[in-house]
């Protein structure tokens, strides 16, 4: 889309909402896409999604790339924009414009075991490149996967109905991670960085891949170094305010680095390079 | 190219002339201030050595701008574009539309800005020079010759009372006519001499920012004034059920800028908001695009309510690194 003005949104409609979080601090949605004019993108990427009179707010895709008949995005209610969006039902009508950003390095990580490690909505940007390698076509290309997904509580999973699939998927390992204990869990309890040494994965063939909260993946980046893992090996998709997505409005850089057109992909190799501003 | 002398008479009537056909925007009195406004009387053009107090950037960047429409079920570009001529641009400002070409008009991160193109093609940039340095101006030390810029369609010279008007691209041949002449004798270029010359980690964090921004009260007068400041935010506003998507300027001194939709917020501190404008200029920008998009105007020192100076700040730097050397 090159040619095309990349301000001028696309028409797509809902075709379902599905209510992710059960509890009642978070409220995420998944909204499920179809579009007018449907594209190809990678796992990594991003759009620019508005409604109309509303606004415009920038997610990361959260179904797979190789889906091609609609699109989904996860999305919180935190704002203006999302309180509005969270109001709409199946066949709204809503705009999106992209795919922006840059994406995971799918092919350099082949051979590779793969560490997922989420942090609450962290684990709807990574969900096209888990679905991705998941599938039959190219699960043989990487080794050991192993996911750590981390909520505030044990209603505030996303994709909960995906877990018992992955779980079985060959060679995963599938471990979850609440705040605070709650009677009846039975699963892991505490921030991600301090249960990555309970979890066996071989440092020298895993290739790590962080999403969440900043303070969440600056202390889990920390806590793979000291592990001993290089940090061309540890990946996150990063989040920052931004507008156009095309690397002109000025919002997203951190020093001479834009999120939108440079990222949102870095390696943390790259990021130590970076002023520490995000 | 030759040059064609006219009289300050002739080259009102013909700017009359020029009139019919282009939106006209030249220094002009504004409520006592001097402006680059519409020209609606020829005889109001003021081409003397004031430099405007708002810089021309809204010709190509305007601060509210229709972008886009959103019609039943579809979407419509809503841009309002008509020939915009502007007379008299200080070689400092053509210097920074120059560098706002350089960033919106690359295809870095895959994409030109179409809406910023689509302006900047219907516009045709005369230029005037000025003979003295006001106070806050450093332009010569961004190495931009204040007499001069060759860096636009047509440039107006004042030579013994007379106007000497010199075309510079096929857009600025034949604006103004009159007997043929000689193009005056140009000065070399001053020495690009403030500029940052070091890698991020050296500037960043080892600098006393805190200090720099003592008087800023957030105010962001000095990113409306400033001539390449171009961060912007797209809203949409309704009118008679008629959704239209506006493009407005937006300033990285403003806390809001950053603030992430979680409530976390990268740059919460002033010090961090004016490194941020800093560097961007001189710093991250040269990274980028290989300039520096500061034209030495002053326009953010002379009109900054607490005192700061971006000048006397990259000064400082400069400096520092040098102290840092030895």
């Amino acid at each position: 889309m090159s040619n095309r003005n990349p301000y001028v949104p696309s028409r797509a409609t809902i075709l379902e909402v599905i209510q992710e979080t059960k509890s009642d601090t978070q409220d995420v949605k998944t909204f499920k896409l179809k579009l007018d004019e449907p594209f190809d993108f990678r796992p990594g990427q991003f759009v620019e999604f508005s409604v109309a009179g509303v606004g415009e707010c920038t997610f990361g895709f959260a179904s797979s790339p190789l889906i091609k008949d609609h699109l989904e995005l996860t999305i919180k209610r935190t704002g203006y924009v999302t309180d509005n969006i969270h109001m709409l039902s199946e066949g709204s009508t809503v705009w999106i414009r992209g795919p922006f950003g840059n994406t995971f390095p799918l092919e350099e990580m082949e051979g590779n075991d793969l560490f997922y490690v989420t942090g609450g909505l962290g684990l709807a940007p990574l969900r096209p490149m888990i679905d991705y390698v998941f599938d039959p076509a190219y699960r043989g290309k990487y080794g050991k996967i192993n996911m750590l997904m981390a909520a505030r509580t044990p209603g505030d999973f996303i994709f909960a109905y995906d877990f018992d699939k992955w779980s079985k998927m060959p060679d995963t390992s599938l471990y979850q991670t609440i705040d605070n204990p709650v009677e009846g869990w039975d699963k892991l309890v505490g921030f991600p960085h301090t249960l990555i040494d309970q979890i066996p994965f071989d440092k020298e063939k895993t290739i790590a891949i962080l999403c969440g909260p900043p303070v969440m993946i600056k202390a889990l980046s920390n806590a793979f170094v000291q592990f001993g893992m290089s940090p061309e090996r540890i990946y996150t998709t990063l989040e920052m305010r931004m507008t156009c997505g095309i690397g002109k409005c000025g919002k997203c850089n951190i020093g001479h680095k834009y999120v939108c057109i440079d990222g949102p992909v870095f390696s943390m190799a790259e990021l130590s390079e970076m002023p520490n501003e995000y | 190219m030759s040059a064609y002398k006219l009289t300050l008479d002739q080259a009102r009537a013909a700017l009359a002339k020029l009139m019919e056909k282009y939106t006209v925007i030249a220094p002009v009195m504004n409520d006592n201030r001097l402006d680059y406004a519409e020209v609606t009387d020829a005889r109001d053009v003021i081409l003397d050595d004031r430099l405007p107090y708002k810089s021309p950037k809204e010709t190509v960047f305007p601060r509210v701008e229709n972008v886009i429409r959103f019609l039943e079920g579809r979407v419509e570009e809503a841009q309002d574009i008509k020939p915009i001529l502007l007379i008299g641009a200080k070689p400092c400002d053509i210097a920074a539309l120059n560098d706002l070409d350089g960033i919106f008009t690359s295809d870095k991160g895959k994409f030109k800005d179409s809406f910023y193109i689509n302006r900047r093609n219907c516009l045709t940039v005369v230029g005037a020079g000025c003979t003295s340095k006001k106070t806050a101006c450093f332009c010569d030390e961004r190495g931009i010759d204040m007499t001069f810029s060759p860096e636009c369609d047509g440039f107006l010279n004042f030579v013994d009372g007379d106007i000497l008007y010199e075309p510079l691209t096929a857009k600025g041949d034949g604006l103004f006519t009159g007997s043929e002449a000689e193009p005056p004798k140009r000065d070399t270029k001053p020495e690009e001499t403030l500029k940052i010359e070091a890698k991020e980690a050296d500037v960043f964090a080892t600098m006393p920012w805190e200090s720099y921004v003592e008087g800023c009260i957030g105010c962001g007068t000095c990113t409306y004034l400033c001539p390449t400041c171009h961060c912007f935010n797209l809203r949409d506003a309704e009118d008679k059920g008629i959704v239209t998507r506006t493009r407005v300027w937006d300033s990285c001194m403003y806390p809001k800028f950053t603030l992430h939709a979680s409530g976390h917020n990268p740059r919460t501190e002033k010090y961090q908001r004016f490194r941020q404008r800093v560097l961007h200029k001189y710093l991250y920008i040269p990274e980028n695009y290989g300039f520096t998009a500061c034209s030495g105007c002053g326009r953010c020192i002379r009109s900054c309510p607490g005192g700061l100076n971006i000048r006397d700040t990259v000064s400082d730097i400069m400096e520092r690194l040098e102290e840092a050397k030895e």
